[in-house]
């Protein structure tokens, strides 16, 4: 979206325009999605984040700094709303171990097969980010997909530039070294 | 090394770029919009004052009418009228009594603001709970 337009856009939402507001989230909605989705692996829990993310972004827009990027501050606040949601749910179930069986679990066995058809490409793709740690899922998505440089993820995640160059560098050596022999 | 780290990346982009974007549920837009919307009204009587422009301006003329009324009465106590009760000796005890201008003005702006409290803050709560 265009900066002057997410302006307009968001002058008009703290007046009070409901249909500005859509604007932004039909904007952001599948990227604040995905990221939840990627670190909480559950359609139901990723969708009520997105919700309170665009609630607390709606509630709060007329604190934003006009200076700033807007994407970068939504993806700050699902950073932070999906890893407190992990967090609370590993204190609720410490003595047990999660171990949350997804969509794209079906797709990350570890066994080798020949290369996939199509359609199961993206399912592939997708089970192999998930096995990755969290935060990791993150970074991968907001660096490859949304092609933000590591100082504007750095920024989304309170993590140092060289611990994400770091988590970065090892992640796409996993997947690198996973999906390789899978997919074309 | 450097040669496989751009193999590596160029590999991982073009993944991650097919993996595309999750899509949250048909019901997702719906819902939150009608929840933007709740929270719009909640703020939109948030933000309204109890009393209106005109409420503050009826009170205002009515507090003018009052204060001019005591101040243009010739005497600067004003005591209670002489009724005559058949209790000749409960009112030959509150005739002597007298009240000054000021504590009068005080006691109905008082009464007045608690009864224009009450009624408009407790309509107003019953119209939003």
């Amino acid at each position: 979206m265009e900066k002057t337009t997410e302006h307009i856009l968001i002058k008009n939402t703290i007046k009070g325009d409901v249909q500005s507001f859509k604007k932004i989230v039909i904007s952001y909605n599948m990227m604040v999605y995905t990221l939840a989705y990627r670190v909480l692996k559950n359609r139901e829990e990723a969708e009520e984040v997105t919700q309170d993310v665009f609630l607390k972004v709606y509630q709060s827009l007329h604190s934003f700094n006009m200076k700033s990027k807007l994407s970068t501050w939504i993806y700050r606040i699902t950073y932070n709303s999906s890893i407190n949601k992990v967090k609370s749910q590993k204190r609720q179930f410490e003595t047990t171990e999660i171990n949350r069986d997804n969509e794209y679990s079906a797709y990350i066995s570890d066994d080798t097969q020949n290369t996939i058809s199509d359609e199961e490409t993206r399912k592939t793709i997708n089970g192999a980010i998930l096995k990755l740690p969290e935060v990791d899922r993150i970074i991968i998505t907001l660096y490859y997909y949304e092609e933000l440089s590591v100082k504007e993820i750095a920024d989304i995640t309170s993590i140092s530039v060289q611990n994400v160059k770091i988590k970065l560098y090892r992640s796409r050596k996993k997947l690198f070294n996973e999906l390789k022999d899978k997919v074309n | 090394m450097n040669e496989d780290i751009h193999k590596e990346d160029i590999f991982v982009k073009k993944l991650v770029k097919e993996a595309s974007l999750e899509q949250p549920g048909d019901d997702f837009m719906p819902s939150l919009m009608d929840k933007i919307n709740k929270l719009e009204v909640e703020n939109n009587i948030a933000n309204e004052p109890i009393i209106s422009s005109k409420g503050w301006f009826t009170i205002g003329v009515i507090i003018v009418s009052i204060f001019v009324a005591l101040l243009l009465s010739d005497s600067s106590t004003i005591g209670f009228p002489d009724y005559n009760f058949s209790f000749d000796n409960i009112v030959s005890l509150y005739s002597s009594v007298s009240i000054s201008k000021v504590f009068l003005i005080g006691l109905v702006s008082f009464i007045f603001f608690f009864i224009v409290n009450i009624t408009i803050t407790t309509k107003k709560y019953f119209a939003t709970h």
